[in-house]
């Protein structure tokens, strides 16, 4: 038979390697519709074993069913649908991290009270027989009664032949009805009208309608669900405190108590010191950890700026050589014009500074997976605290320097809301990768590349300083913005610290993959486009032709945009080109390249199409004949960049994540503000001191 | 005593878990119980969040959240 609708959820603790295993079954035949950390809730993903295909979600880890945080509520809602009988996949995989069993099967045992077929898949196999840890897999299947217990090792490809035939296997099986765990029998007798309650108003199973009478005296609601009227409610929580088991830790209390009598005993003696705890005596130390995090902090960035520039020199060489390829192939004309000018300079503006964006994402990866970034929460947490932000907040910022958008989307993490939505607002201060272009041009073209303090280069200094400036912008922020925000609820902070590992080549260049993709689809859609429109605004209304190109961009539809806006800028050192690109930015901020790159190539019409950091460079003010573009403007400029609201799609993300316009338009409003005065008090400050 | 005050590489056991009920249930899910030996690793300058082992796993939590979790020494 084939399976050919068969649906497989996997599930799992954070840290419990899900990830990687989801990529592993779905190989590259993964539906790359998320944008990654966007659509965090639902990631499908299709497989194929032998003749049979499973569509297998991918669903954000999480701890328990009772959600601290937005992310871990996504899972509850989920299973609530299928506790209601909606999309109930076939099987369940429950991965879990065998050096730390008890505490990840929590979730499982949770899970088996569904009724669907499970099967648990022994994570870090590897690791396990590292640290002498023995698991009787067969002991644990019949004990927890799950389809199967499969021991794998993800990273290492271990045990994946195996899983993919219990899984065939699990899916053809018929729903299991067995009892999940044994409760002591008063507990029973007191949560019985809530469990009737349930079964009376849900249809549910014994199994589920007493798993839910457990949650629900616990936490007092369950996601996705009615509760039993308060009178049901309170007599079940009193009856359960006089037999000694107070509600509040109910549920908690009941599996573990289950688990620790029915799972093998595999544990380390307490005071065995691990690996990563001897690494962590460097690396969170307390003068080394901060260092060497500020000193790896400054290679990437140096590194970003120096490696980069090779397959940056060649994609521009590429851009404009194809560029004059093609317009040698196809007859002058309004034709020719529009994909050499419009078409081909746009698309080479923005994908120069792919290698940039790449590099950096490969970087953030390497120290998400290696199990770095946890420890910079650690570290960063105290002075996090002082600032109004959270630990976890620090990810989140840092993920801001290569988009905001999945930045925002990650700070679901953050359990706390007042903190969640400080560092939301400030986030997009963090220099993402769409500001890279603007400062790699402004920088390569008027900063000297000159070397300071024997080893720094210039170049790169000036780069570090504006991600620098942004983010001490968005500490002092944060910093007011708590006070301002009023909240009642009480922050925790609680952290699973994932054990040091080296990161999978392979699945790092995965990610880098798919997120350089994804820039260059979506962004690279709205950039086109815009660049299209801006050809046809810089190109028309065509005039009479004895006056030559240079004169009619002056009087074009995109000149008279710009020249509107000219007055206000002016006092920034701003022209008129730079007005228009400001303008057509709002969508996103790389546009202002490309928008250059297309004026640019437009002025200079019949002439081979030259790159565009020296068209700027070449570039004089036609009544004073002053250079447009000067070191100072090239600040002024970056400094804006810096701070201003450019990017259409984060403030649709904060109104989503938000969920209410007030705080996208507040963004909106602060960002501008910041990045006319921060603009303003660099161009006049740098005048008055005898800058030009 | 409570967890704060363990030093590094003391081993304690824990006899109560305080706060509100959403805390603790937070604590149990991570494998915080009654009876369970925890040990002192180590803790960040300034009174910053301390890391501790519990059941195989390193975890890491605010001195305040700390505070909460009643323990006696372990020898």
């Amino acid at each position: 038979m084939t399976n050919s609708n068969k649906m497989i959820a996997l599930l799992g603790n954070p840290n419990s390697g899900k990830t990687a295993l989801f990529n592993i079954l779905t190989g590259l035949n993964q539906k790359v519709s998320n944008y990654p950390g966007v659509t965090v809730e639902q990631i499908l993903g299709t497989a194929k074993f032998g003749e049979n295909s499973f569509k297998i979600l991918d669903l954000p880890g999480t701890y328990s069913l009772t959600p601290e945080s937005l992310d871990e509520a996504i899972v509850s809602q989920e299973f609530a649908k299928w506790a209601k009988g909606d999309d109930i996949p076939n099987c369940i995989i429950s991965v879990v991290d065998s050096t730390n069993l008890e505490r990840n099967l929590y979730l499982t045992t949770q899970l088996i009270d569904l009724g669907i077929p499970i099967i648990i898949a022994l994570n870090m196999i590897d690791l396990s027989r590292e640290k002498s840890l023995e698991i009787d897999c067969n002991q644990l299947k019949e004990s927890l009664n799950v389809s199967a217990v499969v021991p794998i090792s993800a990273r290492l490809k271990e045990g994946i032949e195996l899983l993919k035939n219990e899984i065939i296997n699990a899916c053809v099986r018929e729903k299991s009805t067995s009892k999940s765990f044994k409760i002591p029998d008063p507990v029973h007798t007191a949560i019985l009208p809530l469990q009737n309650w349930y079964k009376d108003h849900y249809q549910l199973s014994d199994l589920l309608s007493i798993s839910f009478a457990i949650r629900v005296a616990t936490t007092g609601r369950i996601e996705g669900f009615d509760s039993p009227d308060e009178s049901i409610l309170d007599r079940a929580q009193f009856d359960l405190k006089t037999i000694g088991f107070p509600h509040e830790t109910l549920e908690p209390k009941l599996r573990y108590h289950w688990l620790d009598q029915v799972v093998p005993k595999a544990e380390i003696p307490i005071r065995k010191k691990s690996k990563s705890e001897k690494t962590d005596r460097i690396l969170t130390h307390k003068w080394f950890g901060p260092l060497i995090f500020l000193t790896l902090l400054t290679f990437i960035f140096q590194v970003i700026f120096t490696w980069a520039s090779y397959p940056m020199n060649m994609i521009d060489n590429g851009m404009a050589q194809f560029g004059n390829w093609v317009s040698h192939q196809i007859p002058l004309g309004l034709l020719s014009d529009l994909l050499v000018e419009g078409v081909i300079g746009g698309a080479g503006a923005i994908l120069i500074f792919l290698p940039q964006i790449l590099i950096l994402i490969f970087f953030l990866t390497l120290l998400e997976d290696s199990g770095y970034m946890a420890r910079i929460a650690i570290m960063m947490d105290k002075a996090m605290t002082k600032v109004g932000l959270h630990g976890r907040s620090v990810l989140p910022l840092m993920s801001g320097y290569a988009c905001a958008i999945p930045g925002i989307m990650s700070t679901r993490t953050i359990d706390s809301w007042k903190e969640r939505l400080v560092t939301i607002l400030v986030l997009p201060l963090m220099s993402c990768s769409a500001r890279l272009p603007i400062y790699a041009l402004m920088i390569g073209a008027f900063i000297p590349n000159k070397t300071i303090f024997g080893y720094f280069g210039l170049q790169g200094l000036t780069m570090v300083l504006m991600y620098f400036l942004g983010t001490i912008t968005a500490l002092i922020l944060s910093y007011g913005f708590s006070k301002w925000i009023k909240t009642e609820k009480k922050s925790s902070f609680i952290m699973e610290l994932p054990p040091y590992r080296i990161p999978l080549m392979k699945s790092v260049l995965r990610q880098v993959y798919t997120r350089g993709k994804l820039f260059v689809t979506d962004a690279g859609k709205i950039i086109m486009a815009i660049s299209i429109v801006l050809w046809f605004l810089a190109s028309f209304p065509k005039i009479d032709s004895s006056l030559g190109e240079t004169q009619s961009i002056h009087n074009s539809y995109a000149a008279k945009i710009g020249h509107t806006i000219e007055p206000v800028i002016r006092p920034l050192g701003f022209d008129w080109k730079i007005g228009l690109g400001l303008v057509t930015s709002f969508a996103a901020r790389e546009v202002m390249v490309s928008t250059l790159a297309t004026i640019y190539n437009v002025e200079n019409g019949e002439e081979d199409a030259i790159s565009l950091m020296e068209a700027m460079k070449r570039d004089k003010d036609p009544i004073t004949g002053k250079s447009i573009f000067t070191p100072l403007v090239a600040l002024s400029l970056m400094v804006f960049y810096v701070f201003a609201a450019q990017c259409m799609a984060t403030f649709a993300i904060v109104k989503r994540e938000t969920n209410s316009w007030k705080w996208p338009v507040f963004m909106v409003f602060y960002m501008t503000g910041l990045a006319y005065f921060g603009s303003l008090i660099v161009y006049q400050g740098g005048l008055m001191l005898g800058f030009s | 005593m409570n967890l704060v005050d363990l030093a590094p590489s003391q081993v304690g056991i824990i006899d109560e878990l305080n706060g509100d009920s959403q805390f603790i249930s937070r604590l149990m899910e991570m494998g915080f119980s009654k009876g369970r030996k925890i040990r002192m690793i180590y803790k960040m300058p300034f009174k910053g969040p301390i890391t501790i082992q519990i059941r195989n796993g390193m975890i890491s939590l605010r001195q305040l959240d700390a505070s909460q979790i009643s323990i006696s020494l372990d020898d």
